[in-house]
Formats: C-alpha cells, sequence, structure tokens
C-alpha cells in the first residue's frame, strides 16, 4: 500500500451521479474527498470544477486529490476501510451499523482497477490500483445496504443504517 | 465498464437495499400472537367445516360485471401481451441502460423479477384471477384458436396433461432468481423469457388452452393465490365476491402442485436467509459460479427442509387418522397458500414499492435508448415513501396474518374430513410445523 503522500496528483474520479430528481436529496449524497477535508461542501465545490477530466458517458465527474489521509482518515464520523488483494477481502467487510444522519467514508484500497459501488444511494466511485479511494456520503436512508466491487462482483460491507 | 454496472444492482434478483432486521422483541411479540391464535383457533372452531359453504359468495352487480369483463379484460389482454413483446425486444436487443440516465435500468430483470414474480402474487391474492387475462400465452392461444392452430377446447379431448411442467416452470424461475450469479444479465433473461414463451405456446398448440392451469406454472402459482381472493368468476361467469380465504377451502391440488407451494415457500426463506450475516460467513468471498454454486446448494437445502417437515407432519397427521401421508399433503397444501403469501409480503413488501418505481422508470425507457416516453425516465427511486417502522410492522403483520389463516384453513379442510374430535388430533402436527415455519420466518427476518 503506498504510502499516504501523493502530495498533488490529481486522480481522476468517475462518479456515478444519479439525476438530481429530488431536491431533497440534491444535497449530493455521495462525494469523493481526501483527507480530512470537511464534508459535503468542499467536495461540492470540487464537482463544480470543470473539465478535470476526459471521462465519457452520461456519470457525472468528480475530482479528488488523493492526499489520502493522516492516520486518523478522513473526517467522517464512521470511517470504514477494507483491503482488497488478490480477489479476497483482506481487511474490513463485513456487517457495519452506521447510525442514520452520519456521514460516513468508504476507504478501499484495491490491487486491480476496480468500482465501489453502493446500492440504494447508488453511488460509484472508480479505484485506482493502491491508492485508497474515499467515498464520502451522508447516511440518510435507512435500511441494509450492499457496498460492492463492480468488476470482481466482491462484496464488501453490509451497511445497517437505521 | 458499463456491462458490469447493472447486475449488483438487482443482485438477489431485487434490489441492493434490504430491510433492516426485526428487533427481537418484535419477533417474539409477533411468534406468541401466532402460537395464542392457533390456540384459540383450535379451540373454538371444533364443530364443522364452514368455508366451503361461505366460498359460494354471491355476484357482482350485473354492470360492473360487464364493464370490467368487456372493457377491462381486453385492456388488461393488450397490455399482458404488448408487455412480454417489449420485455422481450429490449432483453435481446436494448441496451442495459439509459445513456442519459445511469439509474435508469433495461426494463427485463424488473419486469421479471419485481413486477411479474411480487406484484403478480399481490395482485392475485387481492384482486383475484388477473392472470387469466393479463397472462399473454392465454391471450395468445384465444387468437390460436380463432385462427384454426390451436386446438379449441370443445373439440375432440385430449388426456390431461401432466402437471409437473409447472412445478419445474417455478423451480427454474426460482433457482434463476436466487441462486444465478448474473441473474439480471439482460440477454440471457430475453431468451429465457423468449424460449419460455415458445414451450409454453407449442404445448398449447398441441393440448389446447387448457394445458395452461395444468403446465404453466405462473398460471398455477397465482390461480392458487387467488382462490383467497374475494373475487372470482363462477361456473356460470358472473363475476362475484366472497370472503376473503374462504375459497380455499375448494382448492383440490395434486402432489406436484403441493410440491410447488412448499418450493416457494422454502425459496423465499432462503432468500430471507441470504441477507444474514451467517450466509455471509459461510460463502465469504465467492463470486461467478461458485457463488451460483452454493446459493443453489442452499436453495435446494431450504427446500428440501420445507417440504420434509411438512410431509413429516402429514405424516404423523395421517398415522392418528389411518391416511397416507401423500394424501394428507394434498389436502392440507392449500392451506399453505396463506403463509407461503405471508413470506413472500414479509420479504419482497419494501422491494416491490422500491423496486416497483424502477419500474415505472423502466417504462419510459425499456431498452436503454434514451427515450422519455412517460416523462418518468430520470425518476430517482424515493426510500423514504416508507418508513423502516411500517415496514417491519408490515413483516410481522403479514407472517402472523398468513399463519392464522392457515390455521383456519387448515382446521376447515380436517373438518370435512374427519369427526371433530379426531379432526382436532389429526391437526396438532400440522399446526404445529406451521408455527415452526412462522417462528422461523419471523428469525430470519431479525437476521
Amino acid at each position: 500500500m503506498p504510502s499516504p503522500r501523493f502530495a498533488a496528483p490529481v486522480l481522476a474520479l468517475t462518479l456515478l451521479l444519479v439525476a438530481c430528481g429530488d431536491d431533497d436529496e440534491a444535497a449530493d449524497p455521495a462525494t469523493t474527498t481526501a483527507g480530512p477535508a470537511p464534508e459535503t461542501s468542499t467536495a461540492t465545490d470540487t464537482t463544480a470544477a470543470p473539465d478535470t477530466t476526459a471521462a465519457p458517458d452520461a456519470t457525472t465527474t468528480t475530482v479528488a486529490t488523493a492526499t489520502p489521509t493522516s492516520p486518523a482518515g478522513p473526517d467522517a464520523d464512521v470511517v470504514l476501510e477494507a483491503v482488497v488483494e488478490g480477489g479476497s477481502v483482506l481487511e474490513g467487510g463485513g456487517r457495519e451499523s452506521v447510525p442514520l444522519g452520519s456521514t460516513v467514508a468508504l476507504v478501499v484500497t484495491s490491487d486491480v482497477e476496480e468500482e465501489i459501488h453502493l446500492h440504494g444511494y447508488d453511488v460509484e466511485l472508480a479505484v485506482v490500483p493502491g491508492v485508497p479511494a474515499v467515498l464520502e456520503f451522508t447516511a440518510d436512508i435507512p435500511g441494509v445496504f450492499e457496498v460492492e466491487l463492480h468488476g470482481s462482483g466482491l462484496g464488501l460491507w453490509d451497511l445497517e443504517i437505521s | 465498464m458499463a456491462a458490469s454496472l447493472l447486475a449488483p444492482v438487482l443482485a438477489h434478483g431485487v434490489g441492493g437495499r434490504s430491510d433492516l432486521p426485526l428487533p427481537l422483541w418484535q419477533v417474539a411479540f409477533g411468534a406468541g400472537v401466532a402460537v395464542v391464535l392457533s390456540f384459540a383457533i383450535a379451540v373454538i372452531v371444533v364443530d364443522r367445516p364452514r368455508l366451503a359453504r361461505l366460498a359460494v359468495g354471491r355476484p357482482l352487480p350485473i354492470g360492473l360485471d360487464r364493464a370490467l369483463t368487456r372493457v377491462l379484460g381486453p385492456v388488461l389482454r393488450v397490455l399482458g401481451l404488448g408487455l412480454l413483446v417489449v420485455v422481450i425486444v429490449s432483453g435481446l436487443v436494448g441496451a442495459e441502460r439509459s445513456p442519459d440516465f445511469p439509474v435508469a435500468t433495461n426494463i427485463a430483470p424488473v419486469a421479471f423479477y419485481i413486477v411479474l414474480w411480487q406484484y403478480g402474487q399481490a395482485v392475485s391474492a387481492v384482486f383475484g384471477n388477473v392472470w387469466s387475462v393479463l397472462s399473454p400465452y392465454e391471450t395468445l392461444g384465444l387468437l390460436g384458436e380463432r385462427f384454426g392452430v390451436v386446438r379449441r377446447p370443445d373439440a375432440s379431448p385430449v388426456p390431461p396433461a401432466s402437471t409437473w411442467p409447472a412445478f419445474v416452470g417455478i423451480g427454474g424461475f426460482l433457482w434463476l432468481e436466487l441462486a444465478w450469479h448474473d441473474n439480471t444479465d439482460i440477454r440471457l433473461l430475453g431468451v429465457v423469457i423468449l424460449g419460455y414463451s415458445v414451450w409454453v405456446m407449442a404445448n398449447v398448440v398441441r393440448s389446447g388452452r387448457g394445458w395452461l392451469q395444468r403446465g404453466e406454472g405462473f398460471t398455477v402459482l397465482f390461480g392458487l393465490l387467488a382462490a383467497m381472493a374475494p373475487f372470482f368468476r363462477g361456473d356460470d361467469g358472473r363475476l362475484r365476491v366472497r370472503w376473503p380465504l374462504t375459497g380455499l377451502a375448494l382448492v383440490r391440488v395434486p402432489t406436484s402442485t403441493s410440491l410447488l407451494i412448499l418450493t416457494v415457500l422454502g425459496a423465499t426463506s432462503f432468500d430471507g436467509y441470504t441477507r444474514t450475516e451467517h450466509w455471509d460467513g459461510i460463502v465469504g468471498d465467492a463470486t461467478g459460479w461458485t457463488a451460483t454454486a452454493w446459493a443453489t446448494a442452499g436453495l435446494a437445502v431450504f427446500v428440501v427442509l420445507a417440504i420434509a417437515l411438512f410431509l413429516g407432519a402429514c405424516a404423523l397427521s395421517g398415522r392418528l387418522t389411518g391416511d397416507r401421508a401423500v394424501d394428507v399433503l394434498d389436502d392440507h397444501a392449500p392451506s399453505l397458500i396463506p403463509i407461503t403469501l405471508g413470506y413472500t409480503v414479509a420479504h419482497y413488501f419494501s422491494n416491490a414499492v422500491f423496486e416497483g418505481q424502477g419500474f415505472w422508470r423502466a417504462l419510459s425507457d425499456p431498452a436503454g435508448q434514451g427515450w422519455d416516453l412517460f416523462g418518468s425516465a430520470d425518476h430517482r427511486i424515493d426510500y423514504l415513501v416508507v418508513s423502516t417502522r411500517l415496514i417491519a410492522w408490515v413483516q410481522v403483520g403479514a407472517i402472523v396474518v398468513g399463519h392464522v389463516l392457515a390455521v383456519l384453513a387448515s382446521h376447515d379442510r380436517a373438518l370435512e374430513r374427519h369427526a371433530p374430535n379426531v379432526a382436532l388430533r389429526s391437526q396438532y402436527p400440522l399446526v404445529a410445523v406451521m408455527v415452526l415455519f412462522t417462528v422461523g420466518g419471523l428469525y430470519l427476518l431479525s437476521g
């Protein structure tokens, strides 16, 4: 796992932002940020930055500076980490309880290119090999939601949000 | 990347959101109520069978009958047949998702797993045998009769067809939904649905439209659920209304259908079980065909367990009355239909509410072409329409009510066969296993 110092490199992260139909939910449940940056607001700013990537399709593109994290990890109420190597989950995963309304950061490191998908909230985040990807969201929908890797179909967590 | 997006969204055949586990106090409450009510039924309802007499019902007003039969019926036929065509075409040649709205997925999975399976069962139990007009196979069969392709009902009789194809059909559907790892692959769904339709229609052409009631799994299953409904068509062709549940007293089933009912019960339990940590612990990181193998084994265990438990109770009951276990099974399996429905509602209520919105969305762009026919293509599923508290009570309520109705129906059936004192004794093993199903069902919801 690379040491946490990518001073500047800007990672192009494709984030599947579902159409903002509801204004209630327009407060953008998932954002990718790095490090101790505060939550949504900053990230939204990042999103606003234009043309930073060349991602195709209809997905909204967002950018995250990967300055992963002092050992304390991102500044969220709940921080969960997982390490995936050789097609299996080495670290983390399983059922996790998350209080409704808290901010959550999912930190995933994979040895191959992957894509994290948080079901229900329908947010996705690309993972570059060896670089911890941080998917942040606000747990505002109750229920049990799977977090899955799309490439391998590997299940990471079941988040029990209540 | 796009190719892999869809599958996990509908993993389990049904959505990536599951219900919160029931708290244990709620499970204990539900189980307690079920047991107490079972005992009360046994003590109070002991003299004679009543349901069959009530099942006669009374006719609906003739005007309403005509409106439903002449207007709503044809509309539903067109919708049913049209939807089948749309689903097959979308599955075979459509895209997995809309180019404009990435959450808007192809109509095939949601139509197959949510609308056909979940809404099909619920609608049948509430409104009666709507499938008899919605079924595209019925409609195609009727058209075939008109054009002389399909044997007419009044033609020379053919020997009754086997009822096992229905069992195999539903078993295959459940395997696809719950065990096959790539269960939302739209191409394969397109091929499966087309292949199934061709096979069904080949049988209809050969044996007549009546084959559907014996060999087509959804027709058989929905027909059983419709027997619980307050609306039905009498022998004279008039639409009639009766107390819910009472129609079950008139249902006679072959062994294949008894096993079909228990298979649905076992499979629904398995679906609940796969959402527990226990199952995660067993399957671990398995993906792909390894996951399919595990799920196939798990599904088989649950189905066999459901069959073995109930057949065991039937054997015990038969020993008390001098009947063969299989005869008791076929006698009492229809009584399990309310429990099966209760399981279905408990496990799929929230899913139907949430993913049903995905169907509404998919109608606007069934084949992922970037259309927006009804202005719903960008609908985002609203997970807050029903609260988690309401979902939990619907789950407990469905299982307990299903249990009580099943005990009532089974008791009534026993009284048709035996003198009250014998009937009561013959019921002990059956009620015991129903209590087991109910407590087990609630327990799975707490995992």
